[in-house]
């Protein structure tokens, strides 16, 4: 169990906890539980400042807390919403959809898998299928297995379905620390135009990819370094000209559901730390160098005169940072063999070949996997769900567990599992699993 | 009553076991025990490999045990004989006899063992227990059609006992032979010595053997002649000791092609290596090499597949990973880095790329030891493991 050593920390103000729930007036800062946000090591060695104690307004009081709003906080935030508890979804940034949408990640993976027959099928429904379905009746998605969606229809179909199931959005909203007691989270702290203001509520979901939630609550972690990129798109992919002499056939990406329009991944540098503000800052700053020249270099090849570089995406493409250490840690076993748990809160699917017990399993063989409610529980922090690509798996997995249909599966579960906690007056530890699966079908989660 | 335990008894649970343990997979370690039994196969592995492991005291045992009875391995053990008893017990020329036919299998067993010395064991194949094990190769992997011609043998013989009952213990049998031999030498050395009989009473094998002897030795010289003009060139099971004596050196028993879990070990059936016929080679279809077995090193008899403890895996190469990076997914801009992340030996790195490419996967031939995990993972199709 690695933790991060954060050398420079800011030291908040110590004092007494006070924590003025129910007294719609401030909250202070600087409570004995309170943790930093890790600051790069780059600053000046071991230098710390004291932040001087303050008053904190108190922005609202909710049932239900979603911090990020990628696929998985999306999700979650609908699914609670629709539970009938009162929901609030903080994104920094100016869109929903996280890496999916931001991030040009445009295909949303592990759609489809292998059932008990052995027959390719359909396994991510409910709230996913929604977006997915929606693009698709604006012509704004392609192929049936993994789809490939617009980003701006995305970002512009989350936003309508946010506004539907009565969500309070928050965006511009930086969550930066917890309101703990004792080891319940009771709000979180958010930075925003109108300053630093506290969000209270019953149950906070940490969908925030990095688990920025439950580092700051101090539960237990895994970290993971792996390889960070950045997307783009090009313009004019169909105005090449093969004919030109001198033509070259080079590699122009993926189709997207735009004509004319692909989107390009790039794996990336390796072992990145996505933690480090300092090494983010210099990713982006070579990604997007790296990309300008390699699409000039691109326009100079003949035939691909009129192609142009669309954009970059305006989130940077980390794949890993920390992983929870949950009540459970999902298994690659799990995955291979049709487990089935009593607390299983859906489904997912597989998109890549794997090796499992020395034998080979292709992407079009592999078995659908349930996913237990435990992964989503941290273990120490009460009224905490975590979901995204950070909840609770073995690393081996994580090429389909850190993938945008999981993300929304486990999205939706926390989701649904946040307002029945709220509604029944439980920690969403102890929650009725049956009762959550059964609200789940209810909201046409598939559970096989 | 009491109904004493027979000879035949005792053979009879030998078969069952003997049948149980040819199951693929099941029995781990104990595939196909029945072989390690075989004092014959010992001897030519013994003194083809010069060394000896624990295993082989199973068969050291059965030898002294064949000192003291006649043919001891043969009336109690052997389930290859208990089959063709079976068989002859039906046939409608009980009673015939073989006087005229000279002992073929004491003639195979002493060649085998004399060839054996220089690394060459010829006859191997004969063994008794290597045709009963090497009848259920097929119970593993998919079958092929030209492995049911592999096949015949056991069969072809069985039936040949409803026309000629009991002629392959009486005659043919290498490990009968063996133990016959052995037999003749005890008496003649007992009737030496203890009743200094004259020399012409029981009769003096020697001669006979020594021209057996001279055409083992012969045999032993010619072999790495013939091997070497047409060396082959494939992937063999971890632990296989050289390519060149593996032909002789195996057994066909298909010991180690059913015990492997990951069921990448299959029968060599192309007809311009006849010599490597049957042999066990490594194909990487929908399995690796796992990092950690070696099942294959415990249940080969012969020691063709020589023993290695897991722990030294990574020093056990059999083959080296090519990579032709053109369709790799990473210079694709697309999400994969299957090959590196299945590497149990870290093997695979990535080169820088150019542009805004990660890189290409390279690996390292110090370090990879060609379990094929790379190339079955590959989406691309980038990476064949080659024979050294
Ligand atoms: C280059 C790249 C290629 C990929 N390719 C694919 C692919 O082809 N198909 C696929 O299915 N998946 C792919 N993935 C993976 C997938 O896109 C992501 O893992 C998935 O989107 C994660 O969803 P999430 O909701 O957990 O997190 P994210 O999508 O990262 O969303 C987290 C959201 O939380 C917000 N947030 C974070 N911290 C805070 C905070 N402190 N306060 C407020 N808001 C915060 C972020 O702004 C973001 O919007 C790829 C990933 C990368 C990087
Ligand atoms: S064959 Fe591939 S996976 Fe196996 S050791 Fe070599 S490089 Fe590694
Ligand atoms: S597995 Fe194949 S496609 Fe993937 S990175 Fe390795 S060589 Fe490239």
């Amino acid at each position: 169990m690695k933790r991060r050593d954060f050398v420079n920390r800011v030291i908040l103000t110590g004092g007494a906890l006070s924590l003025g729930i129910g007294c719609k007036s401030k909250v202070r800062t600087g409570t004995g539980t309170e943790k930093s946000m890790p600051v790069s090591t780059d600053t000046a060695s071991g230098r710390t400042i004291r932040e001087p104690e303050r008053e904190i307004p108190v922005l609202a009081e909710t049932d239900v807390l979603v911090i990020g709003g990628g696929p998985a906080g999306t999700a979650a935030a609908i699914a609670a919403s629709r539970t009938g508890a009162e929901t609030y979804l903080v994104e920094r940034y100016n869109h929903l959809g996280g890496l999916w949408t931001g991030g040009l990640v445009l295909p949303l993976l592990s759609t489809h898998a292998l059932d008990r027959h052995k027959r390719q099928r359909k396994v991510i429904f409910g709230i996913g299928e929604e977006m997915s379905g929606r693009l698709f009746d604006l012509g704004m998605a392609i192929h049936e297995v993994n789809p490939v969606i617009d980003p701006e229809a995305g970002k512009f179909v989350l936003d309508e379905m946010i506004r539907e199931a009565g969500v309070r959005m928050l965006y511009h909203s930086w969550a930066s620390n917890v309101i703990m007691d004792g080891n319940v989270i009771r709000g979180v702290f958010i930075e925003t135009k109108s300053g630093r203001m506290a969000v209270l509520a019953k149950v906070v979901i940490d969908c925030t990819g990095d688990g920025d939630i439950f580092h700051l609550a101090g539960d237990d972690y895994d970290t993971m370094n792996y390889a960070i990129g950045l997307v783009h798109r090009l313009g004019n992919v169909d105005r090449i000209d093969p004919d030109k002499p001198g033509y070259e056939k080079k590699n122009l990406g993926d189709p997207t559901p735009l004509k004319g329009v692909n989107w390009v991944n790039m794996w990336g540098r390796e072992n990145q730390d996505a933690l480090d503000v300092v090494n983010l800052s210099n990713l982006q700053m070579d990604y997007r160098r790296e990309i300008w020249n390699s699409v000039q270099e691109l326009r100079k090849t003949p035939g691909h005169e009129e192609v142009f570089l669309l954009d970059t995406a305006s989130q940077l493409g980390v794949r890993m940072s920390r992983i929870l250490d949950g009540e459970y840690r999902l298994r690659l076993e799990d995955t291979m063999t049709y487990r089935s748990f009593s607390d299983a809160i859906g489904i997912s699917g597989a998109w890549t070949t794997m090796l499992y017990r020395g034998r080979k399993i292709p992407a079009s063989e592999r078995p659908w996997w349930q996913i237990p409610y435990r992964s989503l529980v941290p273990r120490k922090t009460e009224n905490l769900l975590v979901a995204g690509r950070c909840f609770c798996f073995e690393k081996e997995l994580v090429e389909d567990t850190r993938i945008i249909g999981t993300c929304l599966v486990t999205g939706q579960g926390a989701g649904a599992a946040a307002g029945l906690a709220v509604r029944e007056k439980v920690f969403p530890r102890n929650v009725n699993v049956k009762r959550l699966r059964d609200l789940l079908k209810q909201q046409g989660v598939w559970m096989g | 009553m009491k109904k004493t335990v027979t000879a035949s008894d005792i053979r009879t649970v030998s078969f069952i076991i003997a049948m149980v343990s040819v199951i693929p997979g099941l029995w781990k370690g104990f595939q196909g025990f029945h072989a390690w039994l075989s004092p014959f196969l010992m001897l030519n592995s013994v003194f083809a490999l010069k060394a000896i492991i624990w295993l082989n005291m199973a068969a050291v045992a059965v030898l002294a045990a064949v000192m003291i009875r006649k043919r001891w391995f043969c009336k109690y053990l052997c389930p290859a004989g208990w089959c063709f008893d079976k068989i002859s017990s039906l046939s409608p020329f009980a009673g015939r006899t073989y006087n005229k036919l000279p002992h073929a299998g004491k003639w195979l067993a002493v060649i085998s063992l004399v060839s054996a010395l220089f690394g060459f064991p010829l006859f191997v194949i004969f063994d008794p227990l290597s045709l009963f094990n090497g009848f259920f190769l097929n119970l593993a992997g998919k079958p092929e059609p030209v492995v049911f011609i592999s096949l015949l043998p056991f069969p072809l013989l069985l039936l040949m006992h409803f026309f000629l009952p009991g002629i392959w213990c009486k005659k043919l049998c290498p490990l009968g032979g063996l133990q016959t031999g052995l037999w003749d030498i005890k008496s003649h050395l007992s009737g030496l010595n203890l009743k200094k009989a004259p020399v012409s009473e029981t009769e003096l094998p020697g001669r006979r053997y020594f021209v057996m002897s001279g055409a083992g030795l012969l045999a032993g010289l010619i072999m790495p002649g013939i091997l070497r003009s047409s060396p082959v060139k494939v992937i063999r099971p971890p632990g296989t000791r050289d390519s060149l004596s593996f032909n002789t050196l195996c057994s066909r028993c298909g010991n180690c092609i059913r015990a492997c879990p990951t069921r990448i070990i299959q029968p060599l059936t192309v007809c311009d290596q006849p010599l490597a016929w049957m042999t066990p080679v490594i194909r990487y279809e929908n399995g690796y090499c796992l990092e950690t077995c070696n099942i294959c090193s415990r249940v080969c008899p012969t020691g063709a597949i020589a023993f290695f403890p897991v722990d030294e895996k990574k020093h056990v190469f059999i083959g080296k990973a090519e990579i032709s990076s053109e369709n790799c997914y990473l210079l694709n801009n697309r999400e994969c880095i299957k090959c590196r992340e299945v590497c149990k030996y870290e093997a695979i790195s990535y080169m820088p790329g150019t542009g805004t490419n990660t890189g290409v996967p390279v690996a390292d031939l110090s370090k990879c030891v060609g379990c094929g995990a790379c190339e079955i993972v590959c989406p691309a199709d980038c990476i064949v493991v080659r024979p050294l």
